[in-house]
């Protein structure tokens, strides 16, 4: 009532705004207006799946240039594919985002060359940069060090579930597979985990 | 549900029932409720998950990297014209504005060819037509001897 009353206040009828806001801003609504070339809903999705796409990159690659990188080009395969993409599809916008992240990251560790670099031990950088001296604060080094261990379809499988908060349904469309080969994944994933752990795990327990 | 599904629920989405799948997840709360073998598994689960559960920060995207996003687009190619437009289309193509000369000497080089091509191969047709007239009446023949 209060908000009703505040946005009469401001000329606004609050109905109006319910409306434009199930029809044309949800992500589906979005989507279409993409798919018209229209650059407007583009920025608008862009700004409201931005930091997640980016977050996403980065906590299965490890690395912010690469994910930047990811981020860009998965919302260029939103403006080129918004013409594809259908809300009744099963998937909401967000899972679709989340394959698209997820496959681009998959790909980009199987380039070659990615695989010489992987295989350096990561120097400890006393000039890291601010975010990854606060990743070092958040997630401790033998965690981060451990998931680098996993093949990227483990890692994504982890980081959708545990670390994005996906349902199962929606981490297993995001990967293209099913729910039982998404528990497969993370059963393995956590299996690897436990053992590269053990010695953290120990000293906890 | 029972203990083994219990134990794949845990060690696949962890320790927190919210992340379990929703159809599963009133069944599992019961059991564990219930079975000190489920209390037991998800207190052994717990350690590697405490370290599992915080993930790096969210990233911040730059305003460099939006405006990247938003600059890698270009404006959509117009919709496909009718047929007319599309024979102007291949008109222009064909004759544009000023470079007409080459077009038409190409085009005037193809038909000599096409025709000086055409006439050089006048006597070939009539030695197939003359095998092809003995073919025809060698098949024939058992017929007309039957008859």
């Amino acid at each position: 009532m209060q908000i009703a009353m505040s946005l009469a206040s401001v000329g606004i009828a609050p109905s109006a705004v319910r409306r434009v806001e199930t029809v044309q801003d949800d992500d589906s609504g979005l989507m279409q207006r993409v798919a018209a070339g229209e650059h407007r809903a583009y920025a608008t999705l862009v700004d409201r799946h931005l930091r997640h796409a980016v977050t996403l990159a980065y906590r299965v690659l490890f690395d912010r240039a690469e994910a930047e990188e990811v981020a860009q080009e998965a919302f260029l395969r939103v403006w080129q594919h918004a013409g594809r993409w259908r809300p009744d599809g099963g998937a909401s916008f967000r899972t679709w985002l989340n394959r698209v992240v997820v496959n681009l990251c998959i790909d980009r560790k199987r380039r070659p060359g990615m695989a010489a670099l992987e295989e350096q031990p990561d120097p400890v950088d006393p000039e890291a940069t601010p975010y990854e001296a606060r990743l070092a604060g958040e997630t401790s080094g033998h965690v981060a060090a451990a998931l680098r261990k996993l093949p990227e379809r483990q890692r994504a499988a982890i980081v959708l579930c545990y670390w994005e908060g996906e349902s199962n349904i929606a981490a297993a469309q995001a990967l293209g597979i099913t729910v039982g080969a998404l528990e497969s994944l993370l059963v393995r994933a956590k299996r690897t985990l436990r053992d590269e752990l053990s010695p953290v795990i120990g000293a906890k327990e | 549900m029972n203990l083994e599904r219990f134990a794949m629920l845990v060690e696949a989405y962890g320790t927190d029932p919210g992340c379990w799948p929703a159809a599963e997840r009133a069944a599992a709360q019961s059991l564990l409720a219930a079975d000190t073998e489920a209390q037991r598994l998800l207190r052994e689960a717990a350690a590697l998950d405490s370290l599992l559960s915080s993930p790096p920060a969210a990233i911040e995207p730059s305003a460099a990297l939006r405006a990247r996003i938003l600059a890698q687009i270009a404006p959509r190619p117009a919709a496909i014209p009718g047929w007319r437009g599309q024979l102007a289309e291949a008109i222009a193509l064909l004759f544009p504005r000023g470079r007409a000369v080459p077009q038409f000497a190409a085009l005037g080089l193809a038909l000599v060819i096409g025709i000086g091509a055409g006439l050089a191969d006048i006597g070939g047709p009539e030695t197939t037509s003359i095998d092809l007239f003995a073919l025809q009446v060698a098949a024939a023949a058992p017929v007309s001897l039957e008859e």
